[in-house]
């Protein structure tokens, strides 16, 4: 669905400072369909390539290429993304719901869809009671499932997700989790990052491990710990990413 | 095909313009204005208390003045965190990976915010004409050029604080747009100024500053209010046309700087 081409960024920290390369050569595909999670410690490079997937800054080399299916031009490709930053904060005077609505006039997803949208995906995600509430009141828990309903509401046939279930409570992490894997089943391709690795094991089937800017592993879950998929036995991801975090 | 996108993209920034003037209505920023007009009211009426002869006119001073300066003061407060705030909240991000182009975010923005500008500069306006008429002044078709005038002032310093903070800080855009701002409305007098006139070189600088910098005094017509209440039409359609055109280039100029910025 998406392939990310020999990816390579580098900042300036300052005007005299060295570069800094946040990205080498960074070459993956995303498979239409499937849970990829993006694994990586903090600073290791994910949101960065997730923001030049977005178009929000340029890459330094490389390139992504998008499916025909998602659209010709990059207005029609991200009609068919949902986004959803890490610890995202939205206009603090607007109430839940004129924030979900700004959202979905602005994917021209029309009112009485919108309406049934909102009230589905509120309900699902347990945050209606709060929708008419300003959004300064909420907790993070709650921006978290404000945003994720927010990137639901036009149908996408991708979902990407920068760090969905941090600050989360384990109830909320938990209906997240099952949320997730209901947009899977309804035939959506899910592409998001954590460093929290037992979230990937639970939910991927495939995972992308970067490390300081570098691709380590890009593949399925099972095939990483070598395993069947329906023997849940030998090393567990932790192990595996570790192990590959250790690689020169 | 391409009318269809370009429609498409200007009712999204009429969405954009929406609900940044619902979220800044909602905002301190009006609680400000309220406060502002109580204190111009009553600055009205006070100053008019301490003149002989001519209350109404220095009611007029008064409320013309006030209201530039809150206009300009909001301008420069909202614009230059306009961006910077919803790229630190990411904000920005969640709009951006919408099917809307950034100038078309950009142009939203800025409607959102000239419609707060347009209400702060009708109400403190009207306030103001009140309590001239109250005074018993006469009002005069040249009042309501001085608000429109006042809110293109208003305009033009919020274009020149964004375009400022596309690549800048905020206290940078904010000084930087504070002494444009100051300058444009001094030109004219300095190109009449006799220091100036007997100095070619300062002559030419200060005359290709009136050309290609903003000349705020193009603009400011509240001397020919209190005085002379009259101008020619000409000069008023100028005036106006100047500083559309001049707001078309600032945003033009903004829209290119930020359709090629990184997001960081």
């Amino acid at each position: 669905m998406i392939e990310f081409c020999h990816i390579s960024k580098s900042f300036r920290t300052d005007f005299w400072a060295r570069p800094i390369n946040a990205l080498t050569d960074v070459s993956f595909q995303l498979s239409s369909k499937e849970v990829t999670g993006f694994l990586g410690a903090n600073g290791s490079g994910k949101t960065t390539t997730l923001k030049i997937l977005m178009h929000f800054i340029s890459a330094s080399a490389g390139e992504v290429v998008y499916a025909p299916e998602l659209g010709k031009t990059f207005l029609e490709i991200v009609s068919n993304i949902g986004y959803m930053p890490e610890r995202p904060y939205f206009y603090s005077n607007l109430t839940g719901r004129e924030f979900l609505f700004y959202m979905g006039s602005l994917n021209e997803v029309k009112m009485p869809l919108l309406r049934e949208r909102v009230s589905r995906w509120g309900e699902r995600l347990q945050i209606a009671h709060a929708l008419d509430r300003k959004i300064n009141n909420y907790s993070k828990g709650m921006l978290q499932r404000l945003g994720l309903v927010s990137i639901l509401l036009h149908g996408p046939q991708l979902l990407i997700l920068d760090e969905p279930l941090s600050g989360v409570d384990p109830i909320g992490r938990k209906e997240m989790k099952a949320a997730l894997d209901e947009i899977h089943k309804e035939g959506k391709t899910i592409f998001f990052s954590s460093h929290i690795v037992p979230d990937i094991e639970e939910i991927c089937t495939s995972v992308v491990v970067l490390e300081e800017g570098k691709v380590r592993y890009s593949g399925p879950v099972d095939a990483l710990l070598g395993r069947n998929s329906n023997k849940k036995e030998g090393p567990s991801l932790e192990d595996m990413v570790y192990k590959l975090g250790k690689l020169p | 095909m391409r009318w269809n996108a370009l429609i498409s993209d200007f009712k999204k920034s009429v969405v954009v313009a929406r609900y940044t003037f619902a979220e800044l209505y909602r905002s301190k920023i009006m609680i400000n204005i309220v406060l502002l007009g109580l204190f111009l009211l009553v600055a009205c009426f006070v100053a008019a208390e301490f003149t002989y002869g001519v209350p109404q006119k220095v009611a007029i001073d008064f409320g013309l003045g006030g209201l530039s300066i809150a206009a300009v003061g909001i301008a420069l407060l909202m614009g230059s965190t306009l961006l910077a705030k919803d790229v630190e909240s990411r904000t920005i991000y969640m709009v951006l990976s919408r099917p809307i182009s950034r100038h078309g975010f950009l142009f939203g923005k800025v409607l959102g915010m000239a419609g707060i500008l347009l209400i702060n500069v009708l109400s403190l306006g009207l306030l103001s004409f009140f309590v001239y008429w109250v005074l018993g002044g006469k009002i005069h078709f040249l009042f309501f050029w001085a608000l429109l005038f006042s809110f293109m002032e208003s305009l033009l310093v919020l274009l020149i604080v964004i375009l400022w903070s596309t690549f800048s800080n905020q206290v940078i855009s904010i000084i930087a747009t504070f002494s444009l701002f100051t300058v444009g409305h001094a030109v004219n007098d300095a190109l009449a100024n006799s220091f100036v006139t007997r100095n070619p070189s300062l002559f030419k600088f200060a005359h290709f500053y009136s050309l290609f910098f903003p000349n705020f005094s193009k603009i400011n017509i509240k001397d020919f209010v209190l005085y002379k209440q009259m101008l020619p039409a000409s000069y008023l359609i100028g005036a106006l046309s100047y500083s559309l055109m001049y707001s078309l280039f600032l945003f033009t100029l903004t829209a290119y700087i930020f359709n090629r910025k990184n997001l960081d």
